[in-house]
């Protein structure tokens, strides 16, 4: 299959689950929706019983959980999910390019603001070579590797990465801006229970939207506009390197 | 301010964690949108409406975490 052939595939993959899961994200608000309607408009008693903990809900206070549900677990979680399907694409775009134009990938440098992310560490395995069959599955391991390094960098470095490798143009500075405030909103609350501190205001640069020791809040219209977002660089990132292999 | 559909006070709820919110008729959103914009209180309104039961479309105003219920609730309760 040929590169552009492969992109297209991935972009497509991407942007269906990236659908898949804000329609799953429509349709549970409006299934939470419709308990609090039942509940608080229509007023029918009821009572839940969880049979495991043996925990009593009333329907009215099921109606009180669902704002939590809906505006809480629900934005939030669903944020983990764009941001890692995000990730997925941007990795597999670089790993395509990568393995279609490898030569000069021990190109990465030390960064700047981690010390752990040396250049020196990009040396190869011997074991890549003596353990594989041919090239290309040592070309496979090698880009692995460089993708494992770069994961570990800021978003502004990857996209500095792929611009470094073919001069896309996209996305803009003001884009990845946003982008890395998104992900770094998603890694506060994958490793810090939502709360912001140094490393989320660090990140996130001049997007930041709270001071440190502030929950962070993903209300509806910011986990739209950050679905959109990534929608909108996906395509105009797919569309860029298409026009590079045309 | 009157549910028009109910007849009811329209009425903030605030149970759970998630901020309080407003239950509203769709075609009563521009007065309350205007009511609450005049005030700035920060707000944002979901992109569904629900019709159950043939009644008129309800929608849902949610104002957030730092939400203010009870000053929602005073200036709903002032305007008609």
């Amino acid at each position: 299959m040929t590169t552009a052939k492969q992109i297209v595939g991935l972009t497509d993959r991407i942007r269906d689950e990236l659908v898949r899961a804000a329609d799953y994200y429509n349709h549970t608000q409006l299934a939470w929706r419709l308990v609090q309607q039942v509940y608080e408009e229509k007023k029918r008693p009821t009572l839940i019983i969880n049979k495991d903990t043996e925990t009593l809900t009333r329907g009215d206070e099921l109606a009180g959980l669902a704002q939590s549900y809906i505006t809480g677990y629900l934005t939030e979680s669903m944020l983990q999910q764009y941001v890692t399907l995000f990730e997925e694409y941007v990795f597999g775009l670089i790993g395509l390019w990568l393995e279609a134009f490898p030569k000069g990938i021990a190109g990465l440098g030390d960064d700047a603001d981690d010390a752990k992310l040396r250049s020196a560490d990009k040396l190869i395995p011997l074991a890549f070579v003596t353990d594989n069959p041919d090239r290309e599955s040592i070309l496979r391991a090698v880009v692995a590797q460089e993708l494992d390094r770069l994961k570990y960098r800021r978003l502004a470095a990857w996209f500095q990465y792929l611009e470094g490798r073919v001069r896309l143009g996209v996305p803009t500075a003001d884009q990845i801006e946003q982008l890395a405030e998104v992900k770094a909103c998603r890694d506060v609350f994958v490793h810090n229970r939502g709360i912001a501190n140094a490393t989320y205001r660090n990140k996130a640069g001049a997007k930041a939207r709270a001071v440190e020791g502030v929950r962070l809040e993903v209300t509806d219209p910011y986990l739209r506009d950050s679905w959109s977002l990534i929608v909108t660089v996906v395509q105009e990132t797919s569309a860029a390197a298409l026009a590079k292999l045309a | 301010m009157t549910d028009t559909a109910t007849k009811r006070r329209l009425t903030v709820s605030t149970g759970g964690t998630g901020g309080p919110y407003l239950m509203v008729p769709v075609d009563q959103l521009v007065p309350v949108h205007q009511l609450l914009e005049r005030n700035n209180i920060s707000f944002w309104t979901d992109v569904n409406a629900i019709s159950l039961d043939g009644e008129p479309a309800i929608t849902v105003i949610n104002f957030g975490r730092g939400g203010d219920a009870m000053q929602v609730q005073l200036l709903l309760d002032s305007a008609e």
